[in-house]
């Protein structure tokens, strides 16, 4: 499960309630959104998505977690939480998958690597055994 | 050789000052004293040290002295030293003490880090932060290199540093926002208890734009208004500090 930002001390960027940001915003560490964002928002770390917060624009870190409002498509390396009440209108891109009853989502979905695990899922071909010893 | 500049208008400082010299003579650290002055302020003073070839230029006193002296000495070679007597919490987070035995302690094992300087419009720096104060939500907009904000605000405070120890030389300012979230003004909301929330960027430049023209401070001194632009200068000012830099 993605922690929530709100309740640690670290550098984090906090976009707070009433705030308006136009643009590309972009960190190298975690940022918490409740206000509205037009434009990109990217993240090296982990970007939450408060219940109030309403994005319009593309969204890329490795993990995020979705509880306010999304029109926008979203990439996420590593994991990607959606909880009730969360509301995302694009594609979504991730490893791991997490969508809450009662949250919406309108859109297609697609698996990082998910193509290498299903042929590694695929039964193995049975080898011919040779005979170890010959006889003549 | 030293050269301190101390505010002997200031009853407090000038109580310690024997004591404070009979303790720099002791660590081999003693130097000439200029006195701050209606005629010649701790700006003035400094600049005339800078010309005398002094190796390091210390301010004794609180936020203003410390702020004067840091302003004559941006981008120069000399290197500056604190002794904070009166000063608040970010100017002691800065030199790793807020007791002046310490300082002189400090100013004796002379570790040297070269620090980033803010820098307000044209000519005005700040060491540790910039505050800008409205008494009621004003709509203002703050352009930084990539994205705008804009919203009521109410509280601006632009840090360089705080109390981590590289965090005066990482090249950024914390620009935390305070707003004012209570709804509507109503009668019936006269009583209810006023709820704020914060916003917190890293950038290391901006400009800053508020609907009625705003003072910014720095300490007590009022330095500009907006509109203005307020950037960092990365490793501006030699300064010495605490060998362990922590809260004091």
């Amino acid at each position: 499960m993605i922690k929530d930002l709100s309740k640690t001390n670290e550098k984090d960027t906090v976009v707070g309630e009433n705030v308006i940001v136009t643009g590309k915003l972009h960190t190298s560490s975690n940022i918490q959104i409740n206000g509205s964002i037009k434009g990109e928002v990217s993240s090296e770390g982990t970007i939450v998505i408060g219940q109030n917060a309403k994005i319009e624009g593309p969204i890329m870190a490795a993990d995020i977690l979705i509880q306010g409002e999304i029109k926008g498509n979203i990439s996420a390396s590593n994991s990607l939480e959606m909880t009730q009440g969360a509301k995302v209108y694009g594609d979504i891109e991730t490893k791991s998958l997490s969508i809450q009853a009662g949250a919406i989502f309108i859109g297609k979905s697609s698996m990082i690597n998910s193509e290498i695990k299903h042929e590694e899922t695929k039964p193995k071909e049975q080898k011919e055994h040779k005979p170890e010893l010959e006889i003549e | 050789m030293y050269y301190y500049i101390i505010d002997l208008g200031n009853k407090q400082i000038a109580r310690m000052k024997e004591k404070m010299e009979m303790q720099m003579a002791s660590y081999g650290i003693s130097g000439d004293f200029g006195k701050i002055s209606p005629l010649s302020s701790a700006y003035e003073l400094t600049k005339r040290a800078i010309g005398q070839n002094y190796s390091t230029i210390v301010a004794v006193g609180d936020n203003e002295t410390v702020n004067q002296v840091a302003q004559a000495m941006v981008n120069c070679d000399v290197t500056m030293g604190i002794i904070p007597i009166g000063a608040d919490e970010s100017i002691c987070n800065l030199v790793g003490t807020n007791s002046t035995k310490i300082a002189l302690e400090i100013l004796r094992t002379r570790k040297i880090e070269t620090i980033d300087v803010g820098k307000i419009s044209e000519s005005k720096y700040f060491l540790t932060n910039a505050i800008i104060k409205n008494n009621s939500p004003i709509p203002t907009v703050i352009d930084f290199d990539n994205f705008r904000i804009g919203g009521n605000f109410e509280q601006i405070v632009i840090s360089n540093g705080d109390n981590e120890t590289d965090s005066f030389k990482d090249g950024r300012f914390a620009i935390k926002i305070d707003q004012d979230n209570t709804k509507k003004k109503s009668f019936w909301n006269i009583f209810k208890k006023r709820t704020f929330s914060s916003s917190i960027f890293y950038q290391d430049s901006m400009k800053i734009d508020i609907e009625k023209k705003t003072e910014v401070y720095v300490g007590k001194e009022v330095v500009a208004k907006t509109p203005c632009e307020i950037s960092l200068l990365p490793f501006a000012l030699k300064l010495v500090v605490a060998r362990l830099r922590k809260k004091p």
